[in-house]
């Protein structure tokens, strides 16, 4: 239960759930800091603002009345100059909706107070310009400092002033309403980002799945999904790709390892039989020297195969350092069929060289050499006793170096051609006892014709000629 | 009793054929399928060993052309593959059993008594006639629990004799199971034999058990 509690907080369905929901309720609270910000400016400007026209409307009735208060002389309409100051400004405080502080002085003495005021004064000392604006915090009217304009100009000063109390409040609910979303927000995206998160991983659920159940037993099944062009399909493109080229590898360790242990069998038997059978009962001491003589051949057969399969396994992975030469081919073929000439003795065959074509080949001399005395080794073991075995140079059809081995026997069977190339294959007429030999010799001879970029094929009339042919790029 | 071996690696057959006649078989070799074909159709065997890649006819294709000919002889066949897929395919043409290469010589044996025994009630390693017990595992011959001291010539003919008991067997056809085809059947030397059998296991004892069908042939029973 824990261990599964782990895992999903390490999945990465969890973390981008986590981290999109931070970045989310990140970004809330920098836009609810920034609209609280800008809302705070804005309120206190136009604030301001309205202060400031105030303050000039006031200033305007009072002076378009002329009045003098300070030499005031009652008249018909006004006994007292608070009735002419209650009258002047009337029209504004009637409109004052909002109910802003509003105190007149003419000449150091108020001449008027807003209500609202109640017994306190505002008062603003330092005076630098007619219209200026400032916070009155001495007050007992508000806790916050009360905006304040003083409008001074011919022996008046009018205020106007407003608590920013208001204005915080506004501000403060706007928090709150951000501060009690925050969470909920939070949440949502949790939800949402864990159910998308959810659906867009199912299909990394669905590669791990089969990735699990992939061994190399079923390479040849492949992860669904690889129809979507999006990442997640790339993703499984590129594994089947991979699993591919690991089923390939595999494949061929799996027949390089089957072939191998065939071809290691045959003469396991004989070591295993023979030793079995001579140690049943006793035996003359002729007879044990004949086995020991047969167990020896037999080791030296499996070093031989062991030896061959090395070769081919290293040619394959080219792990042979490779010393590519340009040679005369008419005296390269006349110089291998020369040290060659000996393995014809016993069956009275004479290999001969037959190449003029005064041209150039490029070529590892000791890889071609070997290719060449396994081809002529067969040549020899198939071919008719006191005939002869011709090695050929000559130029092909398309400007290529064509070397053929050419015998006299019974020949490949036209069925079997095809396949002798094939790794371990042997023509079973040829798995007789008088050759015997180790179904590998035609795959060293193709890996290394292949190494040299070069193609080999092999053309066959049964109880005529046997051909095989090495067609090679020609050197400059 | 008389193996054929077909077996293209020489050596092979070789250590077989010697392994064989330690334990008193006698054998001939075949060294391809045509030849095999040849041999198995003409002469008659009691158990056919067959490797399963073979010059110019395969094994598989051997064993279908001996059972289209109505030859009945067991088959083991010696395979270097031991896939199943080989298994059922030589099966299922007519071996009767199969042993992977390189494969211990003490089965294989075993496995030649086990397909002897198939055709006969006796299950066991001991063929019985009345009082006369022959151990197969250790070629020992026994009457009325008296040992039996027989060359292996003579042990071979009392075995052929002993597992077709009752039933009369031609000079010609016990020539045929005791030795390989290189023997010369028209010679009497097989009379030579039998005398000596019949004086080691019927001398000294009270009831005969070889009998001779005069102009037919032999054979063994126990007249109760």
């Amino acid at each position: 239960m824990f261990q599964k509690f782990k895992l999903f907080l390490s999945s990465t369905r969890f973390k981008t759930t986590i981290w999109y929901s931070t970045l989310f309720l990140v970004l809330e609270l920098l836009l609810g800091i920034f609209i609280y910000l800008s809302l705070y400016d804005n309120l206190m400007d136009n604030l301001d603002i309205a202060l400031k026209t105030q303050a000039k409307g006031i200033l305007r009735i009072v002076m378009e009345k002329h009045m003098d208060i300070d030499n005031f002389v009652p008249d018909s309409i006004y006994a007292n100059p608070e009735d002419l100051v209650w009258d002047v400004i009337y029209n504004e405080v009637a409109f004052n909706l909002r109910n802003n502080y509003i105190q007149i002085n003419s000449k150091k003495k108020i001449v008027y107070k807003s209500a609202n005021l109640k017994e306190d004064t505002l008062s603003f000392k330092d005076k630098k310009e007619p219209m200026e604006l400032f916070y009155f915090t001495d007050t007992t009217l508000s806790q916050k400092p009360i905006r304040c304009v003083q409008l001074a100009e011919n022996n008046y000063k009018i205020f106007v002033a407003f608590p920013i109390q208001h204005v915080a409040q506004t501000l403060n609910s706007l928090a709150h309403i951000f501060i009690i979303l925050a969470p909920i927000f939070f949440l949502i995206s949790i939800l949402g980002g864990a159910l998308i998160s959810a659906k867009s991983l199912s299909r990394i659920d669905a590669i791990i799945k089969k990735t699990e159940e992939i061994t190399a037993l079923n390479l040849d099944e492949k992860i669904i999904g690889e129809k979507y062009s999006d990442e997640y399909g790339r993703l499984v493109k590129k594994m089947n790709e991979m699993i591919s080229r690991i089923k390939t590898s595999i494949d061929y360790m799996n027949q390089f390892s089957i072939s191998a242990a065939h071809e290691l069998k045959t003469p396991l038997t004989i070591l295993r039989g023979e030793t079995e059978i001579a140690l049943k009962s006793p035996k003359l001491p002729e007879e044990y020297v004949e086995v020991l003589k047969s167990n020896y051949e037999e080791t030296i057969r499996l070093t031989k195969i062991i030896d061959n399969l090395f070769f081919i396994s290293k040619i394959d992975h080219s792990l042979i350092d490779i010393k590519k030469e340009k040679i005369n081919l008419d005296d390269y073929l006349q110089n291998t069929v020369n040290n060659l000439k000996i393995i014809g003795v016993e069956k009275n065959i004479s290999l001969v060289a037959d190449s003029k074509t005064n041209s150039n080949v490029e070529i590892d001399k000791e890889l071609m050499t070997q290719a060449l005395s396994n081809l002529i080794d067969n040549a020899i073991k198939y071919g008719e006793e006191n005939n002869v075995v011709i090695v050929k140079g000559d130029i092909s059809d398309n400007n290529r170096i064509k070397i053929s081995v050419l015998n006299k026997g019974e020949g490949i069977p036209q069925e079997s051609i095809s396949k002798i190339f094939d790794r371990f294959y042997r023509v079973e007429s040829s798995r007789n006892r008088k050759t015997g030999g180790v179904g590998l010799g035609l795959s060293v001879v193709k890996a290394i014709v292949t190494w040299h970029n070069a193609e080999i094929f092999a053309k066959s009339i049964p109880n005529e000629m046997t051909e095989f042919y090495i067609l090679l790029p020609k050197a400059a | 009793m008389r193996i054929l071996i077909i077996e293209d690696e020489k050596k092979v057959a070789s250590f077989i054929k010697k392994g064989l006649e330690e334990e008193y078989f006698v054998a001939d070799i075949a060294g391809d399928g045509k030849e095999g074909l040849k041999l198995s159709t003409s002469e008659e065997y009691d158990v056919i060993i067959m490797d399963i890649m073979l010059p110019y006819m395969d094994g598989i294709t051997l064993i279908k052309e001996i059972r289209k000919r109505d030859i009945a002889t067991p088959v083991l066949m010696l395979t270097v593959n031991d896939s199943v897929k080989d298994k059922v395919e030589g099966l299922d043409a007519g071996a009767d059993d199969y042993l992977t290469k390189p494969f211990a010589f003490e089965e294989l044996i075993a496995r030649l008594r086990a397909l002897l025994r198939r055709n006969e009630n006796s299950k066991t390693s001991k063929l019985t006639v009345g009082d006369l017990v022959l151990d197969l595992e250790s070629h020992r011959v026994f009457r009325n629990n008296q040992e039996i001291i027989l060359t292996p010539k003579e042990y071979s003919i009392l075995e052929y004799l002993m597992r077709n008991s009752k039933k009369v067997i031609s000079r010609t056809k016990l020539i045929e199971h005791v030795y390989d085809y290189h023997f010369d059947t028209e010679t009497n030397i097989i009379d030579v034999y039998i005398n000596k059998v019949r004086s080691k296991v019927d001398t000294n004892f009270e009831k005969p058990l070889i009998h001779t069908i005069r102009g037919i042939g032999y054979v063994l029973k126990d007249d109760d």
